[in-house]
């Protein structure tokens, strides 16, 4: 860990001195983990998590360094963003377990498009009841449907996080490019929950809700 | 540390650092004072200036009350709701302009110009005069005093072009912009700050042209937004408009067609709708007269409140689906809220309070004047930019996801709407072609999914790069949204060391060199105001000399030598010739040559007096 250049301090984050609350230049972009003062794994404690956020922005936020000058207000926004893009990220799970995969060189969505085998006949079934519900059904109907498979895909993306982040906290992960089809399960999940929403919108706001 | 610490000459007028809420009906200023943010009014007057401006046949414009006292007299040449047309095209605002009695159009850079008088204006030159009156109107409030910088509000749901044309118009109204800060979020800081509320709280926030939703988090003095949404084109003008078809339609019988699209039919009706809307919000019915006697009209009819609320109803819906999605967006169910707070002065209407209080299961908190929490909020936000407290933190986010068009016209997400601002992504672009030199670049805001159904923020061309075989090329864009919510875009290329130079051209926005243009002519008309005021200056001096030669004409006659009396009378009859000019230099020499020539006349009185008070009379008996 280095020291503060201003008071020696040894630093926490290498964004801010918490001893002296000077700005630190940083060169190489710092992992979210560093940034936010946190141990690298899949395990993130969210209270914890949340009161580093705050305590760090309350250092580096522009509003606070807006009388010291144009050099200082730079530092700030920059130093301001790192820190609100590692907490975006690691308070998301698929963000930190994305950036997690790419720290340890598993291929990109791009690169690896596959999902797991025995993930896909469950797509096929989830299919048709959204299918069923564009059509159009009475009310009553296209709410159960809507409502059952929300929580059938709740239920699956529940699981899956599961077993990849215990995967993700072991001493040994296991191949980058299973993991990367795991992740992938997720991220079909979460696409079809949004689907969801837009169509439970659409329907409420059509029928004059 | 604060304001107070500039005031260190005496006399100078105390340069005073205002929160500035610019509204699109009304607008306001605030100052932090005695640890907390007051409204800055002059005695006996609400402080707020309606944001409206007149142009009258001479002279420079008139904004605020005495602008809307014209409204009807000469609705021709009175705008209203300027601020809609911020950072806005043409296309995009067709049917709102129908019926407008002054004509608007677009210049090649996509900024509307509106013509009033024979002179365009674009939409900030417009919001610069209401700036500045609002300005004025504090500084009065304030004694001597001057704005030395300002925060200024803008909507949440604003994109980046209409920040910009916000920042603009500040800049042209010769104020420093501190921080540009959403409306909500102000709010939600007053309300926090007078009502010391913790907890998840719901801002509410309907005015006159804009809606806003936010979602926020106050907890230890952190006031952390969890997601907004609204719409930039939905407030009380648009209930306004409603009574206006339900009067035109009503008179549809009355009127033909080119009556009721009469400039000063419209405005006459618009009045009378707000007028009316206002009404209803405590009488269950209001009778709409219409007098004008042009056409011969002299009407009554009325309007129930039930007949208001249905044509409204589908508006206060379109803000309930914006609420639906900024609580799923900040996942939070109405259950789960501790307070929902009503702002703008269109909460005000029954049906919204209605439809709120069913949407959030609670009654609304409705205790802070919905005028006045934006501008007191504004004020705050400046004292902890001033350094003068560390105990508020705003943490605000950006409305709209940014992305970039990609080939085969989808957008690409750079930054998700929601995000806590400043924020900033890197990504990296190549050449796809041996020795490409530079790279096209659509930026474009919004949520759908194909970058022709977004917002275009502009388009920048990456240049500069040093021939390479296609791929080989690493250029690094950054996109960074800062803490006024507005968004810089630099770049890097990597392998040879080359900065690529990047020229964003604005969708909807002033270029550098129109804003100069601007500028300048504001230095120009501020040399002609300059001008205007010392003619006027000494004519009135002209005036007081004619007055003292005329009062001593007794004395003049019997003890000037004719030589200088002859002088004199042609030097008076010159000056008085020369008032009836405008031209400075022609006065000025005029009232030269008439002192002058006074100067014996003067030395005559000067002798008389001296005499007399040696024979022991007063200087009044003279």
């Amino acid at each position: 860990m280095s020291a503060c250049p201003d008071c020696g301090a040894a630093l926490q984050t290498p964004l801010v001195c918490e001893g002296c609350g000077a700005l630190q230049t940083t060169q190489d972009n710092p992992s979210p983990f560093e940034v936010l003062g946190l141990v690298r794994g899949w395990t993130v404690d969210r209270a914890e998590l949340g009161r580093n956020l705050l305590r760090l922005t309350r250092l580096t936020h522009p509003d606070f360094h807006e009388a010291h000058g144009e050099e200082a207000r730079d530092l700030a926004e920059r130093n301001t963003a790192l820190v609100n893009s590692a907490y975006s990220t690691l308070n998301d799970d698929v963000l930190r377990a994305e950036w997690l995969l790419a720290d340890m060189g598993a291929p990109s969505p791009d690169e690896e498009r596959q999902m797991p085998q025995q993930f896909l006949m469950e797509v096929l079934e989830w299919n048709e009841v959204l299918e069923e519900v564009r059509v159009g059904g009475t009310e009553q109907d296209d709410h159960r449907r809507l409502e059952g498979l929300r929580t059938d895909l709740q239920a699956q993306r529940a699981m899956s996080l599961s077993q990849l982040g215990q995967r993700l906290q072991a001493a040994e992960p296991g191949d980058p490019q299973t993991l990367r089809q795991e992740l992938n399960t997720v991220r079909y999940l979460d696409r079809t929950l949004n689907e969801l929403d837009e169509l439970a919108l659409e329907k409420s706001s059509t029928r004059g809700d | 540390m604060g304001y107070i610490e500039l005031d260190v000459l005496d006399g100078a007028p105390r340069r005073i650092v205002i929160g500035i809420d610019l509204g699109t009906t009304n607008s306001l200023a605030a100052l932090w004072e005695d640890d907390r943010p007051v409204i800055l009014r002059q005695e006996g007057t609400t402080g707020i200036v309606p944001s409206v401006i007149n142009f009258p046949g001479e002279g420079t414009p008139l904004v605020g009350k005495q602008a809307r006292a014209q409204a009807v007299v000469d609705p021709q040449h009175t705008l209203f709701s300027v601020k809609r047309l911020l950072g806005r095209g043409l296309a995009e605002l067709r049917s709102e302009l129908q019926g407008l009695p002054y004509a608007i159009s677009e210049n090649e850079n996509g900024v509307l110009e509106i013509e009033m008088r024979g002179q365009t204006y674009t939409p900030p030159e417009l919001s610069a005069l209401i700036l500045r009156a609002t300005c004025d109107e504090a500084c009065a409030a304030f004694g001597n005093a001057e704005v030395a910088s300002a925060v200024i509000t803008v909507p949440a749901y604003f994109d980046d072009a209409q920040r910009q044309a916000t920042r603009d118009a500040a800049r042209l109204a010769g104020i420093e912009v501190l921080r540009i800060v959403n409306e909500p979020t102000a709010a939600s800081l007053a309300y926090g700050l007078d009502q010391k509320g913790e907890g998840t709280v719901a801002i509410y926030d309907l005015g006159g042209g804009t809606f806003d939703v936010s979602i926020l988090s106050i907890e230890e003095g952190v006031f952390r937004v969890l997601a907004t949404n609204g719409d930039t084109q939905l407030g009380g003008d648009d209930f306004d408009r409603e009574i206006v078809e339900l009067i035109r339609e009503g008179l549809a019988g009355e009127l033909s067609a080119e009556d009721l699209a009469d400039p000063a039919f419209l405005q006459a009706a618009r009045l009378a709708a707000e007028k009316c809307k206002i009404a209803l919000s405590s009488d269950p019915r209001h009778e709409v007269h219409l007098s004008l006697p042009d056409l011969g009209l002299n009407w009554r009819h009325r309007v129930t409140r039930e007949e208001f609320e249905e044509r409204i109803s589908p508006l206060v819906d379109r803000t309930l689906d914006c609420c639906r999605r900024a609580m799923a967006d900040a996942g939070i169910k109405p259950s789960e809220l501790d307070e929902v707070v009503l702002v703008g002065g269109s909460t005000r209407v029954p049906l919204v309070r209605a439809r709120t209080e069913e949407f959030f299961g609670r009654p609304p908190h409705t205790e802070l004047n919905p005028d006045e929490v934006v501008a007191l909020g504004a004020a705050a936000q400046a004292q902890v930019l001033m350094g003068g407290t560390r105990d508020i933190l705003l943490m605000d986010v950006t409305p709209l996801s940014l992305g970039l068009e990609t080939v085969g016209g989808a957008v690409s997400k750079l930054i998700e709407r929601n995000s806590t601002v400043p924020c900033s992504v890197t990504e990296g672009f190549t050449t796809y072609v041996d020795g490409q030199s530079g790279i096209d670049f659509n930026i474009v805001q919004g949520e759908r999914e194909m970058a022709a159904d977004c917002r275009s923020l502009g388009r920048f061309k990456l240049t500069g790069l040093p021939p390479m075989p296609a791929g080989m090329a690493r250029v690094a864009v950054c996109f960074h949204i800062d803490a006024n919510g507005l968004l810089t875009v630099t770049a890097k290329e990597d392998t040879s060391g080359v900065r690529a130079e990047i020229e964003v051209l604005p969708s909807h926005g002033l270029s550098e060199e129109d804003m100069e243009t601007m500028l300048q002519a504001g230095f120009d008309n501020a040399g002609e105001d300059f001008d205007r005021r010392r003619v006027a200056d000494l004519k009135a001096e002209i005036g007081t000399m004619l007055l003292a030669v005329k009062k001593n004409q007794t004395a003049a006659d019997e003890k000037l030598d004719p030589e200088s009396h002859k002088d004199l009378t042609d030097a008076a009859a010159r000056a008085n010739k020369a008032c009836e000019s405008d031209d400075l230099d022609e006065i000025r020499s005029a009232r030269d040559e008439f002192e002058q020539a006074s100067l014996p006349l003067a030395a005559v009185l000067m002798d008389h007096v001296v005499k007399g008070a040696i024979q022991g009379k007063s200087l009044d008996e003279v």
